[in-house]
């Protein structure tokens, strides 16, 4: 086999692993960060999306949704498609008056609500900046 | 014993209540507009039966339900729903069509924690699973009907599925899943033209009903999702003809219920078991009994086959069965089938036979096909 052959094989090779390195979209990383008065735990996120927990003491719970992330979100942490997802929080306000967490566009707009909102949830899919509350990355 | 639990029970209810309501602090409002949401349905129904208390074959309207779900603050809440329907019972072959404007709900609610929550005003009755779960969102249900003896009152049901009072709801994780409860207490029911009534303008019999719900949802593991449960219910419920009383009945129910989704099934069943005895007599009382059980699996998430048996067996010596309008005893074998054209519009077709020969009633076969949305 020649040296260049060896060569052109080699540099296949690390292109293909450096192409395979790269995160997919749908392997995303999700950080779900709160208010840093919120006392809740990594177990609780779940309920909280999912409506089974609303209040910490005195505290009203204020899950926040991020259509940048949802997609991720739901399908890392809550492994429910859109649709049910949806369904789920229509049966929610329709038995328990329950109120559907609130819709933000971007990680910048989560992280301002959370930030400044006591009782704020909200999950983001960049690493947030320095004084933001990670809960937990997915 | 049972005064001393009456008691009880009230005093728990008033004093979490107001007791709440003392100690939290009021928060800001969190309304940002006012969203209305909303079911609504329309569907083609053809019966065998004759001169059907429901109405005639044909093109039918459903209903259409608005509600509204503002929470005032972190720790109040309200729900309120309004009804127009179309559909209402009558005497048989008396059916008009006639719209009829129906406040389902109007509750206020103070949340004093995830373990309790309590609510003043007219609500959905907590016992069961069918009742509280889909109500009048014909969108969420599995099939275009509900069981028959589940029905709504001016539908020919035998259960109050509303109540005028107080509620106190909530759960608690114990184990590897949830307590579920639910307790009230609320303005004892009469029957008038063959309907249960609230009384929604005010106890004016003095009687009052008193019932509980408690379940258990297991979380994780093999059960997952399985949601088991007993109810209880009493009550005193006189018959008016005219104005006048013809009959007092206590009625005392007791039963239990399921709902499981396992995987793409999902399982439900409910079971009554009814022990009224005529007020002021020394008569024996009567046992009647009521339940259905149904099952459906869904393919590709949204094609979703179904079949459920409804079977009940009501006393025609008890004056509570006796002067409902849906109080006959009757068999309904079910199958049907459920598409979701979208996440809000469903079209569910499905067909029966039902004998109700028993208390004198007809056999028959009918079908029904609807288009449901919500929004």
């Amino acid at each position: 086999m020649s040296q260049s052959g060896n060569k052109a094989r080699c540099m296949a090779l690390a292109a293909a692993a450096l192409f395979s390195a790269r995160p997919s979209p749908a392997l995303a990383d999700v950080y779900v960060i709160i208010n840093s008065t919120l006392a809740v735990t990594a177990d609780d996120i779940k309920l909280i999306y999912t409506g089974d927990k609303e209040l910490v003491g005195a505290t009203k719970i204020k899950p926040l949704d991020n259509h940048a992330a949802a997609s991720e979100f739901l399908s890392k942490v809550l492994q429910l498609n859109a649709g049910r997802y949806k369904s789920l929080w229509t049966m929610k306000s329709y038995r328990d008056g329950r109120t559907p967490p609130a819709v933000k566009a971007t990680d910048d707009e989560v992280i301002a609500y959370v930030q400044s909102t006591p009782g704020a949830v909200g999950y983001v899919m960049s690493a947030p900046p320095a004084g933001v509350v990670v809960l937990k990355k997915f | 014993m049972l005064a001393d639990w009456n008691i009880k029970i009230r005093r728990a209810a008033v004093l979490s209540l107001f007791g709440s309501l003392g100690i939290q602090t009021p928060a800001t409002a969190d309304i940002e507009g006012l969203t209305v949401h909303g079911f609504a349905d329309v569907y083609y129904t053809s019966t065998g039966q004759q001169n059907s208390p429901s109405g005639n074959s044909g093109f039918k309207l459903g209903n259409l339900d608005l509600y509204l779900a503002p929470s005032l603050t972190d720790h109040i809440r309200a729900l309120m729903e309004d009804v127009v329907e179309f559909d209402d019972w009558t005497a048989p072959g008396t059916y008009n069509g006639q719209p009829s404007i129906d406040i389902e709900r109007l509750q206020i609610g103070y949340i004093v924690s995830d373990e309790l929550t309590v609510w003043m005003g007219r609500f959905h009755t907590p016992y069961g699973y069918w009742n509280t779960a889909y109500h009048h969102g014909a969108e969420l249900q599995p099939t275009v009907m509900r069981p028959q003896f589940v029905a709504f009152e001016d539908h020919g049901g035998v259960l109050p599925a509303h109540m005028d009072g107080l509620w106190a709801t909530g759960h608690d994780d114990v184990g590897p899943g949830r307590i579920t409860y639910d307790a009230y207490l609320g303005n004892g029911q009469r029957i008038l033209d063959g309907a249960l009534d609230m009384q929604n303008e005010g106890n004016a019999d003095a009687h009052t009903a008193l019932g509980t719900r408690l379940g258990y949802e297991f979380r994780g593991g093999a059960l997952d999702s399985l949601w088991l449960g007993v109810h209880a219910l009493e009550e005193q419920v006189d018959n008016f003809v005219s104005g006048v009383i013809t009959a007092r009945t206590d009625v005392k129910l007791f039963g239990g219920f399921l709902h499981w989704t396992p995987g793409d099934w999902e399982l439900m069943g409910e079971y009554y078991d009814f022990d009224n005895r005529a007020h002021d007599a020394l008569s024996p009382s009567h046992s009647s009994t009521a339940w259905y059980a149904e099952a459906d699996y869904t393919f590709y998430g949204r094609i979703t086959p179904l079949a459920r048996v409804e079977r009940d067996s009501l006393s025609q010596h008890d004056g509570y069965f006796q002067y409902l309008l849906g109080g006959q005893s009757y068999t309904r074998n079910l199958i049907g089938v459920r598409y979701d054209l979208t996440p809000q519009t469903a079209l569910k077709f499905d067909a029966n036979h039902t004998d109700a020969t028993r208390n004198g009633g007809q056999a028959y076969n009918e079908m029904h096909f609807q288009v449901a949305v919500r929004f």
